[in-house]
């Protein structure tokens, strides 16, 4: 709850904010999901800092779930470009 | 403030800085292959860099912690690397190299 996770915080949503727009500019189908994987990378680091705000340690759970999610998304996509179902 | 809540902001703020410039440089980038270099290592390190701070400020979740860090270390390069490697084989063609003023 102090200045310092806030500062942290600030970074990390000025970061989605900014991914948002290049997700909206992109035209490739591999161009997107590049900027996919950076904001899912992003939205894992902001849920350690928010387990961080809230004292909670069920939030690391959930972060867990959300990059094994992500990374699967991922990959499929990659591979469907790649040769097709 | 005792040396570890110290140790662990300097962690958070950098490691949440270096997502921040990752993301920045795949908003700059004009190709995909420079778009992944500089949207992995960056975001990755950065990451890394905040669940270690996360470690310093809170020493009593440190195992999931660095189960959470070792995923994202092993994951963000197999995916960087099939997303490549589908580009390339789908014919995406890179940006050529332009030469710098009073470059010959």
């Amino acid at each position: 709850m102090n200045i310092v996770t806030w500062i942290s915080i600030g970074f990390l949503s000025l970061g989605i904010i900014i991914g948002l727009i290049t997700l909206l500019k992109m035209k490739l189908v591999v161009e997107k999901m590049v900027v996919l994987d950076v904001i899912t990378t992003l939205i894992t680091g902001a849920l350690v800092v928010v387990s961080l705000i809230f004292k909670s340690s069920f939030v690391l759970d959930i972060t867990l779930i959300y990059a094994i999610l992500s990374f699967g998304a991922v990959l499929v996509v990659a591979r469907y470009t790649e040769r097709g179902m | 403030m005792s040396a570890l809540q110290i140790i662990g902001s300097f962690f958070l703020i950098v490691g949440s800085y270096f997502i921040f410039v990752g993301t920045l440089g795949v908003y700059r980038m004009p190709d995909v292959y420079n778009k992944l270099q500089a949207g992995t290592k960056a975001t990755t390190l950065g990451f890394v860099s905040i669940a270690l701070g996360a470690i310093f400020l809170e020493p009593a979740w440190a195992w999931k912690l660095i189960v959470l860090a070792f995923f994202v270390l092993a994951s963000n390069p197999i995916g960087s690397h099939a997303l490549a490697r589908a580009s390339k084989n789908t014919g995406i063609p890179a940006v050529e190299k332009k030469k710098e003023d009073g470059e010959k």
